[in-house]
């Protein structure tokens, strides 16, 4: 801090004597880096060629593992950012704790300096150390890694971009911290502000996200929460998707697949430049009007102080509302609503008093600063009426035609294949990569039925009526033209128009987009140093296994079906005839599990190519004996209202030998053992019997699942079982 | 020269200083006198530039100091409550200030230390709090600036480190025209080394003044009067500040220089009378009491 025009050499030696003024804090960063950096480098390191002979992995292998060390140290992937927050946190404190203390006030600020020149040099020594401390165990790790054989080109352009997105990230947290020092008077009121900066957005933003979910019932599931404005929040969210980029197969081996880490975290990391800047600016805002009689004071500002307050007690609200809605999960009704609304309420004037007591630093002035309270019970009480009333529109929201580029169905079938290459499901988002529908005019009219549909069973379900009245349950994705992607959860009614059901179900971009077959270039590579290759088909007449080629006859003859005979009229009336099973294991693991219509003519000739297709009707000579179970005797379902219980009555179970009987059973059922999605299951009576068909050649515990058809029933039955 | 013009403070709603005007001439040292709480600290910490008036002018050199480090060079400022950089040494502390201020000379400070009994490469920390007034006061007078603004500086000081620090501030004085403020709650550290006083109570300046004008026109009397006649005669015309009665011992305080009062005395024909000295304490209780403040209790402890 000095008025003085340095040279270079004077400035090395005024910074010499800064970091000797600082030792406590450079002291504790360095070795913290430094373990971090270069000796849980060295241990991944060795580990991974501990690893690698164990294993007995190839060169190739080994150099590729090795190089995922290394990023997982100082690469986008890596886990230091937390130090980095904790070091800028440290540093800020370290520099501008005197703003607390009277008597460092008066040192410093009586100095020859004006107040920008000493937060200028302030900031500057902070961030130089850290350059200083960061570059240099950077360097010393990169050296460890080239020891190792641990580098590469894409290695290294990994490494620069992680040091300018650490760079930021340091400097956002480091000024949000500062920040938040400018504007408390105390250490404690300091660390408090710095929390309620990291935090608050995430908690809003989560809270808000969470009362979505609650209130409106076409909320997907599938929508993530976003937050602006946390560069924690930015950070962990980027590294949870960087740890699955991390396991790709050319990772490090090519710019390409660095490249694509800077996709991922693009605007997450555009976000954290902002807030660095932002506050970088608001700090000087604060700076040039904090006044040095401030120390000692909560928060320095008024109207800031009246923000915190109301932010931080709205918060709480919204948070209490959330956990009320917890507690009553599984006995929400409409009526909860009054409750829920009146704790949150209760919740903000607490919160308001106590935030009072803080902020005041004075028990007594719990009642203060009414105005306050009375904004902050208002606002709370608007989001709930903006929630609860769905004034705006979230529940009826279909984009214009014009608006969409193209549309998703997401998770709403079993798409096949899954692949575990080390950090979950490989084929987790496939549909959302893969699939554009492009016939936006037919799928906003199905998306407007399906919201309909989902608001009402929403308010079945809060009315404690039946909530899913033949309906299928799907998230949607709208891809919007601006870039924006919109998540719906919508529930088709089964009496939608086939032909319009048709016109997306069997296009050729929703089977494609929806089974994983169709994408599978990581499988069929992992089967390449598959042992087994075991293709299992089971039936209603057992299992039977071969092995096959490769997984790429599977595959290809899979294709061909979907593409020839899946759409929901064509599979309307049809339940499949089994399922195949097939998997990888060993290094890695897959899975291929995939029911199969009789009209999957390609994959059942592959079958029978290798004997392994069984399925054949079930016949009167090869069936025991059916066991019926009637679980309500001498009434009927339909006396009960939806969501009644029924009452605790002892099932009547009857065992069916001869073939006359075991005939007329079969004749008025139908065998349910595989679940077929477009299957119309309303022409079953199956609430109050089971059918159970015994039968030796059976799959499993030698029995199979038949489901009466309604109405026809037989008399004997109803007889024997109704009494 | 430091000007001070309607000067106001105030911190939420306490006035610290209300329109304080005062002149701090070059040369002489200022001795800023007051109770707790009267204001003087703020008035130090205005002059340093560490807090910004809330109306009024202050002038250094006719330059405002606020946020002015080309003011602020001038100025070494000892605060109360001294801080020192974390775990340092008198050394350090040379070091620190040799970069801060141009003029720092480290070999005088290092002599002082030596001359003080101050170990220079001990921490500062372990010194004792008398040592760490003494470490600020050297530190202040090798800054080389021109003004330094000592609070409670000498108050705690024992008597042969403060004739010590005494005869330094004289040397710079008159070597290279220092001026320092002194601000005290006791008059009594203040007499013998200040040329000019300003008394501030609650904020406001009751009086300033140089002390030696203040001792010559003012007088204490003591007489017998042969009767209440000559009482008359004698005290007609002058402005008497404080008059007790013991018995028929007349002890009076009277504004007027020496031979002016001896004519009014003599005129009234006493019995006895005699000029006494009057202290700076006498003066300021006999002033102040004048503007109705009981003044007593708070500046003799």
């Amino acid at each position: 801090m000095t008025s003085k025009n340095l040279s270079l050499t004077e400035k090395m030696k005024n910074h010499r004597k800064y970091i000797s003024r600082t030792l406590w804090t450079s002291f504790i960063a360095l070795p913290l880096m430094a373990a971090y950096y270069v000796l849980a480098l060295i241990m991944m390191l060795s580990r991974a060629s501990n690893y690698a002979r164990i294993y007995h992995q190839t060169p190739d292998v080994l150099f590729q593992e090795k190089l995922r060390a290394v990023s997982r140290i100082m690469g986008m992937d890596q886990l230091g950012w937390a130090l980095i927050a904790f070091v800028a946190f440290m540093f800020a404190f370290q520099g501008f704790s005197y703003m607390f203390s009277q008597s460092q006030l008066d040192f410093y600020m009586s100095q020859p300096t004006t107040r920008r020149q000493r937060v200028t040099k302030n900031i500057f020594n902070a961030v130089s150390t850290f350059l200083i401390i960061y570059l240099l165990v950077e360097v010393l790790g990169l050296i460890v890694a080239a020891c190792y054989g641990a580098i590469s080109g894409p290695l290294l352009l990994m490494v620069l971009l992680e040091t300018l997105r650490t760079i930021v990230f340091f400097l956002a947290i480091y000024n949000l911290t500062v920040l938040a020092m400018m504007l408390s008077g105390t250490i404690p009121m300091a660390v408090l502000l710095t929390m309620f900066f990291g935090c608050i957005s995430v908690v809003l933003g989560g809270e808000l996200f969470g009362y979505t979910r609650l209130f409106f019932d076409t909320c997907s599931y599938n929508e993530d929460l976003n937050v602006i404005a946390s560069p924690i929040f930015d950070r962990a969210t980027v590294m949870l998707r960087f740890t699955e980029l991390s396991q790709e197969k050319d990772f490090l081996l090519n710019t390409e697949s660095v490249m694509r880490f800077v996709d991922v975290s693009f605007w997450h990391d555009l976000d954290t430049l902002i807030v660095a800047v932002v506050s970088l600016v608001l700090v000087g805002v604060a700076a040039r009007a904090r006044k040095a009689e401030w120390a000692g004071k909560t928060i320095v500002y008024r109207p800031f102080r009246w923000l915190v307050k109301i932010v931080a007690s709205i918060a709480v609200g919204l948070g209490v509302g959330l956990l009320v809605r917890e507690i009553y999960t599984i006995v929400w009704n409409e009526k909860l609503y009054l409750i829920l609304f009146l704790c949150m309420i209760l919740a903000t004037l607490t919160s308001c008093v106590i935030a009072e007591i803080i902020l005041s630093g004075d028990i007594k002035a719990f009642a203060k600063g009414k105005g306050q309270t009375v904004i902050a019970l208002a606002l709370l009480s608007l989001v709930f009426v903006i929630f609860k009333g769905d004034l705006i529109g979230y529940d009826s929201y279909v984009p214009s035609e014009g608006r969409v580029e193209s549309c998703c169905i997401l998770s709403d079938y079993d798409n096949g294949l899954a692949l575990y290459l080390g950090q979950g499901d490989y084929f987790n988002n496939y549909q959302k990569n893969y699939m554009f529908i492009t016939n936006t005019e037919d799928f906003l009219k199905l998306a407007k039925i399906g919201m309909k549909e989902m608001n009402e069973a929403g308010t079945r379900y809060r009315n404690n009526e039946e909530y899913d009245k033949n309906a299928w349950e799907f998230s949607i994705m709208y891809r919007l033209k601006n870039g924006r992607e919109v998540y719906r959860r919508i529930m088709i009614p089964d009496d939608t128009d086939p032909a319009l059901m048709d016109s997306i179900f069997a296009s050729k971009e929703y089977i494609e987009g929806s089974f994983n077959f169709f994408n599978d270039e990581a499988f069929r590579n992992e089967d390449k140093y598959n042992k087994k290759r075991d293709l299992t088909f089971t039936s209603c007449n057992g299992a039977k296994t071969a092995k096959i080629g490769s997984y790429d006859e599977i595959s290809d003859a899979l294709r061909k079906d979907l593409l020839e005979n899946f759409g929901y009229t064509k599979l309307r009336d049809k339940l499949p005839v089994g399922e195949i099973d097939y998997s990888i294991s060993g290094d890695k693991y897959g899975n291929l599990n995939f029911r199969i219509y009789d009209s999957y003519t390609n994959t059942i000739e592959l079958l029978k190519k290798y004997d392994i297709y069984n399925y054949s009707e079930i016949t009167v000579d090869m069936i025991d004996s059916i066991k019926i179970v009637n679980y309500l005797p001498g009434m009927d379902p339909e006396e009960f209202a939806d969501g009644e219980e029924w009452p605790d009555v002892e099932p009547v179970e009857v065992t069916y030998e001869s073939k006359e009987d075991i005939e007329r059973i079969l004749e008025a059922s139908v065998m349910t053992e595989y679940y077929g999605k477009w299957y119309d299951y309303t022409k079953f009576d199956d609430t109050k019997y089971s059918v159970q068909v015994n039968y030796d050649g059976a799959p499993a515990e030698g029995w199979l699942s038949y489901s009466f058809l309604k109405g026809k029933i037989p008399e004997f039955v109803i007889r024997d079982t109704d009494n | 020269m430091i000007e001070l013009l309607d000067l106001e403070k105030s911190f939420d709603n306490i006035k610290a200083v209300n329109r304080v005007t005062l002149n701090v001439s070059d040369g002489e040292v200022f001795g800023l006198l007051g109770t707790n709480g009267a204001g003087k600290s703020t008035l130090l910490r205005i002059l340093s530039g560490v807090i910004k008036p809330d109306s009024g002018i202050v002038l250094v050199d006719n330059r405002p100091v606020y946020d002015n480090p080309d003011v602020k060079k001038d100025i070494f400022y000892i605060s109360d409550d001294q801080f020192f950089l974390p775990n340092s040494t008198p050394e350090d502390m040379a070091d620190y200030f040799e970069g801060i201020y141009e003029n720092f000379d480290k070999e005088r400070f290092f002599k002082f230390c030596d001359g003080f009994g101050l170990e220079k490469g001990r921490r500062i920390n372990t010194f004792s709090k008398g040592m760490k007034k003494q470490v600020s006061i050297l530190l202040g007078l090798c800054a080389g600036t021109k003004y330094i603004l000592c609070d409670e500086t000498f108050d705690g000081l024992d008597p042969v480190v403060r004739q010590g620090v005494k005869s330094l501030f004289a040397a710079d004085m008159a070597d290279r025209g220092l001026t320092p403020v002194i601000a005290s709650h006791n008059l009594r550290e203040l007499e013998d080394i200040c040329d000019h006083v300003g008394l501030l109570h609650k904020g406001g300046v009751i009086l300033s003044q140089d002390i030696a004008d203040m001792k010559l026109q003012m007088q204490k009397v003591q007489c017998v009067f042969g009767s209440e006649e000559d009482e008359k005669k004698a005290l007609e015309g002058l402005k008497v500040l404080i008059h007790e009665k013991r018995g028929r011992l007349h002890t009076i305080t009277v504004r007027g220089d020496r031979e002016e009062i001896e004519t009014a005395f003599k005129r009234g024909n006493p019995v006895f009378y005699e000029v006494l000295a009057l202290s700076l304490e006498e003066i300021f209780i006999s002033e102040t009491e004048v503007v109705g403040y009981d003044i007593k209790k708070f500046i003799l402890d």
